[in-house]
């Protein structure tokens, strides 16, 4: 359903970039920014310096303008808050916003709302209209082709289910005749947990779903002493790893949290890997690094400018590229060498913090083009994981009404609309033609 | 050709359901009503089941009764059996039915129709429709009579072409021994409408003297029971009682047997019947799992021993009927007084309708009941006291009403029928409503009746009873002992209002997500598709999108955001152009 007294949202920058500028439009767009931001007044058309939280945590400063109404772009009242760029304070700040009660604008909407309100003339209205049929066409075929996709098929699947129970239910609430035997309660409570859970399996294929669970795995490795402690020590700021010349000397992996420009990183210091090895701790040590590379999201290998072609190293690297997602190369001790000399790396230095910059920079590269999201992720879109949150909830709420048809046959309708966003609407008659074409309906 | 002195604001063509509603509520409105019936003997009649009401129907009598309508008053006249339906579940989903004594019940509304100002009632039949410039103009009629009208409301039932069918013997006629309309459907194509075939079937009567009763479970009136309007009060009454048997091996041994000898499947019958509510050779071919179907029998009144058996449907040849109820146990003597048949007839696409029920490209000409593809007493009485209103109305040069799908039953039956059309006899299930926990029985007055008041369809003084009873039903859902002084209420009761206060309160949470949803669709429905602008041209709109808003053509954003297969970019797309139009126009 179109309806444009809902509250919109959405970003007006593209992917990438360090500052992003977010969009609220509409009569709960105010109330929205004081929630984000537990703060109570804002002047309108005055840049405010605000804390974003997250339920009691900070997720990010930014900078925040709120337009009156009808002195605003749209006509409405406005709000932009123009912040950090990290994909996960991204997609948190929207599903903040979602869950306070926007949704997500379509092409072109705010300037359609601009239009309508009265703040655009005919000329420039042609441009969205513009955008709109372009964007209708394409979105059109994209449907079209999405549909021999795996991931439709899962979706059809589980609409399939649910418009399964749903018809098991209605059929009882219309039936005059009697035809019908009683709900089968525990053969449908089982349908609605299976449902459920793949919903939530779906749901937890969300890339921030997950990073917010696990955090983003970086696994730094290398040859014994080529400073990868140091390295993890340097980049979080204080001393975790034991650092010491002594090859060999981190046998076990170490793990430390670290928030990079709002991502949640996890930095893994895996044991140095040397070919020839007689320690049983170290070869088990070198058994795990091999695992955490190849569950990393990121790997960064660490040579050693010092070594010159080391046939181990190269050996080892070829390895770590077949294994990992994403791959960077730097190349330590930059301070111990000449600096003019060239590498196809990164030069960094782990004791001086050359380079450090540089190789933050890379790793939010890569997350920003969602390179990670995009391998063995499914659901990609804040809407769609919470949509999927949702019929979730709505499914365990109707396995909970099984004795009250009509109420379960609410929350399984609900759910159906929930997922109207991924698989689109199943309509009333959709689910009377399941009814009819499975059960004997009398007058 | 003789040309009436007088000339009808509006005149109803049928005396069914549909069109007997649509009289009264035009007549009531103040037009002045001219009702054409091919038989005052068969006025009302109800020519299937003896009951009024179901799952689904029973809101829409509440609904009717709730405007002005007659449907839920005749039906308490003529009671001899309530039974609420779906107590089993909760209150939302509860439906009253109620079985009639036919005759009663048919001459109850004959009166009714009679006492009524502004109408008067005509036996003879309509044959054409005549227009002028677009417009209704008059009817002509089989005597060759000529009446001039500004609007016609056709409700004609099966009548349209109407063949009976029993076995392989076809005859021509809209009901048993009635005579079909054979010559309207020319002057309709004449009028460029799209005409179908539709099929519905009745089942057999028997003597309930040859019945053997003992071998079924008789299910008694609900007693203490509840009215159908909420104008009665319950009374004493002489109640009949209901029989429930079951169809047995044999039986599906008779059907598998003779399948081929029922008009259905020997060729005779194009049409398409419903799905739901099946001959029970239907039934036995699509549903062979289910080999025992539910059977009831039904007393057709009380002054005749004439039963019919819900459940038995059947166009099978006589001597195949007769083998059907031998393998019924308790049927075995049984002694048919009535065949059961089949019947098609001619109805018209309804998406050649406005939602106020009038004919797109013939304005004043409205259609009500089965010749929309319906089914269903209940569903031709919604459609009529909309359709007479309406009619009414446009000769009144007042806006329509057109009841919202979060208000009625009758706004999702009308609005699915202009919207999506039909291809098979659509009946009403609480399924098809989405704000199924807002369309109770229990509220129908409290959904509708302002409409009522609002267009002089109740009684005046009605008025501030009805206020002090919606006052009453919200003190009372605050506080489920707070004072009410019963007087205020006039005609309405306060028992009901506990009950309902009771009921909402219940479903609270329920309520309240309904109602925020309904919210978005009234919105959109606010939004009007001002006259002269054509949706379906609107540049950078799908294909499929444009050939069906160029058919349907929608009134409202909100009615076209229901066409089943358009994208939210081509809703996008259509509002901005209604702007750009209202500016460039000056319309607001």
């Amino acid at each position: 359903m179109y309806d444009m007294h809902d509250t919109i949202v959405a970003f007006a920058t593209s992917n990438g970039g360090a500052v992003a500028l977010l969009r609220l439009s509409g009569t709960l767009a105010y109330k929205i920014l004081k929630e984000l931001t537990k703060k109570n007044n804002f002047t309108p058309r005055r840049a405010t310096l605000a804390t974003i939280y997250d339920g009691d945590a900070v997720l990010d400063k930014v900078l925040s303008l709120y337009f009156k109404a009808p002195n605003s772009y749209t006509g409405e009242d406005l709000i932009e808050i123009s912040m950090h760029a990290g994909p996960y304070i991204k997609s948190r700040i929207l599903e903040l916003c979602l869950m306070l009660g926007a949704r997500m604008a379509k092409e072109g909407e705010f300037s359609q709302r601009a239009f309508l309100n009265g703040k655009m003339d005919l000329v420039e209205a042609q441009g969205v209209l513009d955008i709109i049929s372009a964007k209708n066409k394409a979105a059109h075929k994209a449907a079209v082709n999405s549909l021999e996709g795996r991931l439709s098929g899962r979706f059809k699947e589980i609409r399939q289910e649910l418009t399964d129970i749903l018809s098991q239910v209605e059929v009882r609430i219309d039936d005059s005749d009697d035809e019908m035997q009683p709900l089968p309660q525990e053969e449908v409570k089982a349908k609605l947990f299976k449902v459920e859970k793949e919903a939530k399996d779906l749901a937890d294929t969300f890339s921030s779903g997950r990073l917010v669970k696990e955090g983003i795995k970086v696994a730094i490795c290398g040859l014994t002493n080529a400073g990868k402690s140091s390295l993890l020590n340097r980049l979080l700021g204080y001393n975790r790893a034991i650092v010491s010349s002594n090859a060999g000397t981190t046998r076990d992996t170490v793990e430390a949290p670290l928030s990079l420009l709002g991502f949640d990183l996890v930095l893994i210091d895996t044991a140095g890997i040397r070919l020839t090895v007689t320690d049983d701790a170290e070869i088990e040590g070198i058994t795990r690094s091999r695992q955490a590379i190849k569950q990393a999201d990121i790997t960064i290998f660490v040579r050693d400018l010092t070594l010159k072609n080391n046939t181990e190293e190269n050996k080892f690297f070829e390895e770590v590229r077949l294994n990992s997602k994403n791959l960077i190369t730097v190349y330590n001790k930059a301070d111990a060498v000449s600096s003019n000399k060239s590498t196809e790396g990164l030069s960094i230095s782990a004791k001086t913090g050359q380079g450090l910059k540089e190789l933050e920079q890379e790793i939010i590269k890569i997350l920003d083009l969602s390179n990670i999201s995009g391998q063995d992720m499914i659901i990609t879109s804040a809407t769609h994981h919470r949509a999927l949150l949702h019929a979730a909830c709505e499914l365990k709420d109707a396995a909970r009404k099984l004795t009250d048809l009509e109420l379960c046959a609410e929350h399984l309708r609900a759910a159906l609309k929930y997922l109207k966003e991924l698989i689109g609407e199943v309509t009333t008659e959709d689910i009377l033609d399941n009814i009819f074409s499975k059960f004997c309906v009398g007058k | 050709m003789f040309d009436f002195d007088k000339s009808f604001d509006v005149i109803v063509i049928g005396g069914g359901h549909a069109g007997c509603e649509a009289a009264l509520i035009s007549a009531k409105r103040g037009a002045k009503t001219l009702l054409i019936t091919q038989s005052l003997d068969t006025i009302a009649q109800m020519s299937c089941n003896p009951s009024i009401g179901g799952i689904a129907k029973g809101q829409i009598v509440r609904e009717i009764d709730a405007l002005g309508g007659a449907m839920g008053k005749i039906t308490d006249i003529a009671a001899v059996h309530y039974h609420m339906l779906n107590t089993g579940k909760g209150e939302a989903v509860w439906s009253p039915r109620v079985q009639c004594d036919k005759k009663i019940y048919q001459f109850a509304y004959k009166h009714f129709l009679e006492k009524q100002e502004n109408l008067h009632i005509l036996q003879d039949e309509a044959t054409q429709i005549l227009t002028k410039n677009g417009a209704v103009d008059g009817i002509v009629t089989l005597r060759q009579t000529k009446y001039k009208t500004k609007a016609v409301v056709l409700c004609s039932g099966t009548f349209l072409k109407g063949t009976i069918h029993v076995g392989k013997l076809m005859l021509g006629g809209g009901r048993y021994n009635d005579n079909a309309a054979n010559f309207l459907s020319a002057s309709l194509k004449d009028l460029g409408l799209k005409i179908g075939r539709l099929k519905t079937g009745t089942p057999m009567r028997i003597n309930g003297k040859t019945v053997d009763f003992s071998k079924f479970t008789p299910q008694p009136s609900d007693n203490p029971y509840t009215p159908m309007s909420v104008f009665n009060r319950p009374v004493k009454k002489d109640f009949l009682q209901c029989f429930i048997g079951r169809t047995t091996d044999k039986t599906a041994e008779v059907l598998a047997e003779h399948a081929k000898e029922s008009a259905l499947y020997s060729g005779n019958i194009n049409s398409i019947g419903p799905r739901y509510c099946p001959s029970i050779e239907d039934k036995a071919v699509k549903f062979p799992q289910n080999r025992h179907h539910p059977l009831f029998l039904e007393p057709e009144g009380l002054h005749t021993e004439e039963y019919y058996i819900q459940g038995f449907s059947t166009s099978m040849p006589e001597y195949v009927q007769y083998l059907l109820l031998r393998s019924v146990e308790g049927l075995e003597q049984a002694q048919i007084v009535r065949p059961g048949y089949a019947v098609e007839y001619d109805y018209v696409d309804p998406t050649c309708l406005t939602p106020a029920l009038e004919v797109k490209n013939v304005s004043g000409l409205f259609f009500a009941g089965q010749i929309n593809g319906t089914t269903g007493y209940e569903e031709a009485g919604g459609q009529g006291i909309i359709a007479g209103l309406n009619a009414a109305l446009k000769v009144q040069e007042v806006e329509p009403l057109v009841l919202r799908r979060d208000e009625s039953y009758i706004g999702v039956l009308i609005d699915d029928l202009v919207t999506k059309g039909v291809n098979e006899p659509y009946r009403m299930f609480t399924s098809r409503a989405e704000y199924r926990i807002m369309l109770r029985t229990d509220n129908a007055d409290l959904r509708l009746t302002d409409y009522a008041f609002k267009y002089s369809l109740m009684p005046k003084e009605y008025e501030k009873y009805f206020q002090a009873y919606k006052e009453a039903v919200q003190l009372l859902e605050e506080d489920e002992n707070a004072e009410i002084n019963e007087n205020n209420l006039g005609v309405w009761s306060l028992n009901v209002a506990k009950n309902t206060a009771k009921i909402q309160n219940k479903y609270k949470g329920y309520l309240d997500r309904n109602i925020k949803e309904a919210k978005a669709l009234e919105n959109a429905d606010k939004i009007i598709i001002p006259d002269g602008f054509d949706p379906s041209e609107v540049k950078g709109i799908l294909i499929e999108s444009k050939q069906k808003l160029a058919k349907i053509q929608p009134k409202t954003l909100g009615q076209a955001s229901r066409i089943p297969g358009l994208t939210p970019s081509d809703l996008q797309l259509i509002l901005i152009n209604i702007e750009r139009f209202r500016r460039e126009h000056n319309v607001k």
